[in-house]
């Protein structure tokens, strides 16, 4: 069954073919809620609540880009509306006093995808949306700004505050 | 979005690795959003297919017709005693004709009287008839006694003066406990000791007022006095029965396999409690059965409505007796004491019933929810000598308020 069919299948309250579009993308999705959650339990509900947005708005996709960039978009959002609840940017003063000097490369290079994640996880909501948004999703921070509704100098210092964290944590682990 | 060259090299390690990251959720995350998918999309009563629709509405209106039918039989059946009564006050009428006034009243009342108070009235008017046939043996043993030219005691004359006067609230008095005494009374096993009272009544009673001068010999005595009743069901002729509406409680557990229909099951505490009075004799017996049923049913959501959800269901149940007891009970209201004594009464064969029923639960939380079913149920019938509300009225209205566990 080509994607096409499956989506329109979906559309039609198919049990079976939602059932196969998860399948088919569910893995893809929780990588991503495992990156905006703080922990594992609240990724399962990220993704979740993903999947419900997904096909109870499957009808706007209008089959211009790629269906698994649209899906994404979805998660971020959802992930996004959820974090907003919390207002992330109250989280920051406890690192101020990070250290922004840049850490090993090397170090990080060898640490693997899962362990990269469990360091993600542990930022602070506000600092960890950013860092997901800028780094690896590759907003600028205009965007963002307008995303999170939040000046741009905000965001960049999120940003950087998220970075020193992170090189810190990676060298202590580097270093054990 | 950014141009690639603004990505450092820090950003583009965590970039290549964490972007297209993938994890397997878990089995259950499914099942959460496939329940919720069906949660979301409301199924309003007009989009349910004409059959079902049709199938809704007749089956309420069966529930209610058997409903009103129900209601309607029971003023029917306590009517039966008056004219029995009177028949009864006929054949006596020779005997003790000062007692027909009063009884003419109670006719004349009932006939006023609400649906509600049939009930009360019926068993006074049973009351009085056991005392015009006290009144009838009374003045044999009167006669009996004028002959031997023995002095009348305190007691019996009284006990004259309250029978030709007529009055009923005497002739109330003297008949042993009613239903409200025994209601009093209940959770009391024993209670030794019986009282004087009526001395000209029959061997029964005499039996009685000798065992009362013996605290010590009573249990045992009126023990085989009753078990013998039991035993011999000529001698322990019923009459007066009253089968109480079975009390339910369950856990009601249901999986669903479409969006419209699930299984059910669960299990069900049933208590019976049923009373009747010994033909001829003082003996009042209050029988409490205690089942556990186990019920299996097949499910259709009808519409839902905010978070409500209406559905029908059809099934069967097994119902196991899992203990029984028959409770004698021998009294006198004028000493306020009374004996008892129990016997196992359960039911060995397992009950079989079919029911269809309309429902309407409302969620509680993820996985519980509150229902309350209104339906039809139809017991068949196992051979047992025990008799039940459930065989005695096999076909019977049937209400369920509980929490249910969905899968």
């Amino acid at each position: 069954m080509t994607e096409e069919n499956l989506i329109k299948a979906c559309l039609k309250n198919n049990r079976k073919a939602q059932k196969i579009l998860y399948t088919k993308y569910a893995p893809k999705m929780m990588g991503i809620c495992l990156r905006y959650a703080s922990d594992k339990e609240k990724a399962h509900d990220y993704l979740q609540d993903g999947f419900v947005q997904v096909f109870l708005f499957l009808h706007t996709f209008e089959h211009k880009g790629s269906f698994e960039g649209w899906m994404r978009k979805i998660f971020v959002n959802t992930a996004l509306a959820k974090l907003r609840k919390n207002d992330p940017l109250r989280e920051t003063k406890e690192l101020d006093k990070v250290d922004l000097t840049d850490g090993n490369a090397s170090a990080l290079s060898q640490l693997s995808a899962k362990e990269l994640i469990a360091l993600v996880q542990a930022l602070p909501d506000g600092f960890r949306t950013i860092f997901n948004l800028y780094a690896i999703e590759g907003y600028s921070h205009k965007e963002i700004a307008e995303l999170l509704q939040i000046s741009e100098g905000t965001s960049r210092s999120q940003y950087q505050r998220a970075r020193g964290v992170l090189k810190k944590k990676v060298q202590e682990l580097y270093e054990r | 979005m950014r141009d690639r060259k603004d990505i450092d090299a820090f950003d583009a390690l965590f970039r290549s690795k964490l972007k297209d990251f993938e994890e397997k959720p878990s089995l259950d995350d499914w099942s959460a959003v496939e329940h919720r998918l069906s949660k979301g999309k409301l199924l309003p009563f007009y989009k349910t297919s004409v059959f079902y629709r049709v199938a809704a509405v007749v089956a309420f209106l069966m529930c209610l017709s058997v409903f009103f039918v129900l209601e309607r039989e029971r003023p029917n059946q306590m009517v039966e005693v008056v004219p029995k009564i009177l028949d009864d006050r006929l054949l006596l009428k020779d005997v003790e004709p000062s007692i027909e006034e009063p009884l003419a009243k109670v006719r004349i009342v009932r006939a006023q009287m609400p649906n509600t108070a049939d009930k009360g009235l019926s068993r006074l008017a049973v009351n009085k008839k056991k005392a015009v046939q006290a009144s009838s043996l009374q003045k044999v043993n009167k006669e009996a006694s004028s002959k031997a030219e023995t002095p009348k005691t305190e007691d019996s004359k009284e006990k004259d003066f309250v029978l030709q006067k007529g009055n009923l609230a005497p002739i109330h008095k003297t008949v042993r406990y009613t239903t409200k005494h025994r209601k009093a009374k209940r959770g009391d096993t024993w209670k030794i000791g019986i009282g004087g009272g009526s001395t000209s009544t029959s061997s029964a009673l005499t039996e009685r007022t000798s065992l009362a001068s013996d605290p010590i010999m009573n249990v045992q005595k009126v023990g085989l006095m009753y078990t013998s009743r039991i035993q011999d069901p000529t001698v322990s002729e019923r009459e007066n029965i009253h089968h109480h509406r079975p009390l339910s409680i369950g856990l009601s557990v249901s999986r669903r396999f479409t969006q419209r229909w699930r299984f059910e099951s669960g299990i069900v505490y049933s208590f019976l409690l049923s009373e009747w009075d010994l033909k001829d004799s003082p003996e009042t017996v209050e029988q409490r059965l205690h089942f556990i049923g186990l019920p299996l049913a097949l499910s259709y959501k009808m519409a839902e409505w905010d978070r409500f959800i209406c559905y029908t269901s059809v099934g069967g149940r097994i119902d196991f007796n899992i203990n029984g007891k028959q409770t004698y009970r021998l009294a006198e209201v004028q000493e306020e004491r009374e004996a008892s004594f129990s016997i196992d009464s359960r039911m060995k064969n397992v009950l079989f019933s079919f029911n269809g029923k309309l429902g309407l639960s409302y969620p509680i939380g993820k996985v519980f929810s509150l229902y309350s079913e209104m339906g039809i149920a139809y017991c068949l019938k196992n051979n047992s000598e025990v008799e039940t509300y459930y065989l005695k009225h096999p076909f019977m209205l049937d209400f369920n308020i509980g929490l249910r566990i969905g899968l």
